[in-house]
């Protein structure tokens, strides 16, 4: 019937399609009042009507700032948790610091750094700095303290150690997990950087937003918002398919190395 | 046969301590002595400590007590001149077989156009061209040890230490490797000590066979074999000769491992 | 263990906390910072028992915390559902698995605005997002959860004459369990941020509308008394959900 091919894409695009088909006809047969829940070829509609000059702007400066706050996490989450998970008294040390800002919401930030540095760049690049570089320390740390002894004994038997041996046994091994750490932080990105620009509204996408919604243009309002989350989703597909990419060694029968 | 003394172990110990305080005793007094150029194997029951000494012998573990020394020089650490083959997380994963055997020789400050007909010669003699730029998780378990071992030669190192390299092997993929193994250490004359709790292996393997007993760890017996090495595999292992020094070091293994499950 | 060796034992597990208690009131102290950007942390501490004291934090904390429970309980059972249902049967599985990994990765903040649209700007859009947020890694986990019990099991307890039903009760329900307690250990902090974003963004009473009104008055110590009382909540809830998983789960311990 189907080619086999075919099956898994009709298997995850089935029930998003039935949805969206069940949506639009819903709205239009007036079962929902179109200005509460625009129907998804208004909210295409009212898309074009806002057009690229309006829009991209906004989009490329929150993207902007997700991407460095997040590179900087990245950085900085992948040495500090490569510390930690190589020195008991770095792990002592910041173990206790971490562990107090897990439970603190980061976007509870955002007016402490409108204060310290003015609304624009900084403060939504330094919670999403914040947001992303726990999750990145906690997986880092679990993947470089994971990786088997055996291993590092082959490259110690090569006369190997200290930096060498970081970069070019601990660190690739590790790397399976750090990429999940990472995969979590960027949800957390799009996450805190959206809920920084709300509470901001005056910048970026959050902008758009609010400005929308006061004004009571509603469909435009979720037009913005549906951009954001496609955006979003785009972002984690992209990361994903770089991930399963970077990782084709993998052997995914046994995730920290097996048999190899 | 050996001419001079290689690897030196006098009364060598090691504890650990254990979970709930007190301490465990995984080696006791083990004196041993490994000249160049011989193959050597140590057999025991599962748990007797045999790999523990391996790691003290490859400089991963420190010992608890007595002394050991290669070439006169006491062991401190892991070494290039000593290189080891593990039964499992042998290779990197994330690197291809091309890639894991230059792993060694880009650290032996070799030039790079050296370095590359080093790891292809090695990659002939293990036969697996044609390999070069696979994964380890593309390779079935035999491939994957011929990989080991291969890398393990690029580092050249005096001494091959081997622990159960063969032990997660099926049956004919590992007769397939001893032989393997053993072309290798006539064509390099390098030293090696071999660990296995498979008897039989030690015996077509090596020229003398150290027997270890139940933990504490303490060799307690050594055999010299005397096989005639120019005949073919089937026939070596089927003349009275294999099978009466097999008995013999089977029964003393056998008895110390009843010992071990008995305590 | 006794107290000055559990004293000392506690100390150096969090030295560097008190250290950075201290530096954050020496810095504040010497006037390296303005007041209004890093008050003192005694300031900060005085003003938090103050507001202990004339119980002005009762009603924002029971008002966060009641919008995150109920968020948290619908979707415990939304999600507990859906994921359970998705591991049995094939059709389920086809029609929410797919709705799932999608909106597992989306940033559900961004529908706090249709969430006021649609219900006003109190309880009941945070109780809403709480829900979005939090039934997705319910619903994955118990589905992973059921679907990961081996097949051997199931087999092995029918052939042992078990009816349907039984194998439901002993042997899916309670790996199911196990896959809930691991999404709600995910789940609970999610709850507790979803909510006090949504009070931070849309106002309408409890913790994170609290905060954002002390900033707009540069009541700055207000603010970070109002961070220490989130951060404080973060902790003690995970102590009490880890106690809790102890008491249900005592057969499968995690590390």
């Amino acid at each position: 019937m189907v080619p086999e091919r075919l099956q898994p894409w009709l298997k995850a695009l089935a029930s998003p399609v039935i949805l969206v088909l069940l949506w639009e006809a819903t709205v239009r047969a007036g079962l929902v009042d179109a200005e509460l829940l625009p129907s998804p070829t208004q909210i295409l509609v009212a898309l074009r009507e806002i057009g690229a000059a309006e829009l991209m702007p906004e989009l490329a400066a929150t993207l902007f700032r997700i991407a460095v706050g997040f590179a900087l996490a990245a950085v900085f989450g992948v040495l500090l948790g490569s510390w930690m998970a190589l020195s008991e008294r770095a792990n002592g040390f910041f173990y206790p610091i971490l562990a107090s800002t897990y439970a603190i919401p980061k976007s509870s930030f955002i007016p402490l750094f409108i204060l310290w540095f003015g609304i624009g760049f900084w403060p939504i690049v330094l919670v999403v700095f914040i947001a992303c570089a726990l999750p990145v320390v906690v997986y880092t740390f679990h993947g470089i303290s994971d990786v088997p002894r055996l291993r590092i004994w082959s490259a110690l038997s090569f006369g190997v150690s200290g930096r060498d041996l970081f970069w070019s046994v601990q660190l690739p091994a590790a790397m399976p997990e750090i990429l999940v750490g990472m995969r979590i932080a960027l949800g957390f990105a799009f996450t805190v950087a959206i809920a920084g620009e709300m509470i901001v509204s005056t910048t970026g996408l959050g902008k758009l937003i609010f400005s929308y919604g006061e004004g009571g243009v509603y469909a435009s309002m979720f037009a913005v918002i549906s951009v954001l989350l496609v955006v979003a989703y785009l972002a984690d597909l992209l990361f994903m398919a770089f991930m399963n990419h970077y990782l084709r060694w993998l052997d995914r029968g046994h995730v920290s190395g097996g048999h190899a | 046969m050996t001419s001079s003394a290689k690897i030196v172990l006098a009364g060598v110990g090691k504890s650990f301590k254990a979970a709930g305080g007190g301490e465990i005793v995984a080696v006791s007094d083990a004196s041993i002595t490994i000249g160049a150029g011989e193959f050597v194997t140590i057999v025991g029951p599962s748990g007797c400590g045999k790999s523990t000494l391996l790691y003290i012998i490859g400089g991963f573990v420190s010992r608890s007590s007595g002394t050991i020394t290669m070439d006169g020089r006491p062991i401190e650490g892991p070494g290039v001149e000593r290189g080891i083959v593990f039964q499992e997380y042998a290779l990197f994963p994330w690197l291809t077989v091309e890639q894991n055997i230059l792993y060694p020789l880009r650290r032996r400050n070799l030039p790079k156009n050296e370095q590359k007909a080093e790891a292809a010669r090695l990659i002939e003699v293990i036969g697996l061209r044609g390999f070069e730029r696979r994964f380890p998780r593309e390779l079935s378990g035999g491939m994957r040890q011929r990989v080991a071992i291969a890398r393990t030669l690029a580092a050249d190192p005096d001494v091959l230490l081997l622990d159960e390299p063969f032990g997660a092997l099926d049956a004919q993929t590992r007769e397939i490797m001893q032989d393997e193994l053993l072309r290798v250490w006539r064509a390099t004359s390098k030293t090696v000590c071999l660990i296995t709790h498979d008897v039989t292996e030690a015996i077509y393997l090596s020229q003398r066979v150290l027997i270890m007993s139940a933990r504490p760890g303490r060799i307690i017996d050594e055999v010299r074999i005397s096989l005639d090495r120019d005949l073919p595999r089937e026939e070596c292992e089927t003349s009275a000769a294999f099978a009466e020094q097999r008995n013999a070091v089977w029964l003393k293994v056998r008895r110390e491992a009843l010992a071990a499950a008995t305590r | 263990m006794n107290m000055t060796a559990r004293l000392r034992g506690a100390f150096a597990a969090s030295y560097s906390l008190i250290l950075v208690c201290l530096l954050w009131e020496a810095v504040a102290g010497a006037g390296l910072i303005r007041e209004v950007f890093l008050p003192r942390l005694s300031v900060v501490l005085e003003r938090l028992f103050a507001m202990i004291a004339d119980g002005s934090l009762i009603e924002p904390i029971a008002v966060s915390i009641a919008r995150s429970a109920a968020g948290l309980a619908i979707a415990v059972v939304v999600g507990s559902i859906l994921g359970f249902l998705s591991a049995r049967s094939r059709i389920v599985d086809l029609l929410v698995s797919p709705l799932l990994s999608i909106g597992q990765p989306l940033p559900k903040v961004a529908l706090i605005p249709i969430l006021i649209l649609w219900l006003g700007v109190y309880s009941s859009s945070k109780v809403a997002l709480v829900f979005i947020t939090c039934v997705f890694p319910i619903a994955i986990s118990v589905q992973a959860a059921a679907c990961a019990v081996p097949k051997i099991l199931l087999w092995s307890s029918r052939s042992l004459g078990a009816s349907e039903f039984d194998v439901i009760r002993s042997v899916l329900l309670p790996a199911s369990l196990a896959g809930l307690m691991s999404g709600l250990r995910v789940a609970l902090p999610l709850a507790l941020l979803a909510t006090f974003t949504a009070e931070m963004i849309g106002g309408g009473g409890g913790l994170g509308a609290a905060l954002m009104y002390s900033q707009r008055l540069f009541d700055t110590p207000t603010v970070y008394a109002y961070l220490l009382v989130m951060l404080l909540m973060g902790i003690g809830l995970d102590q009490l959900f880890l106690r809790l998983r102890h008491r249900l789960l005592r057969w499968d311990e995690e590390k």
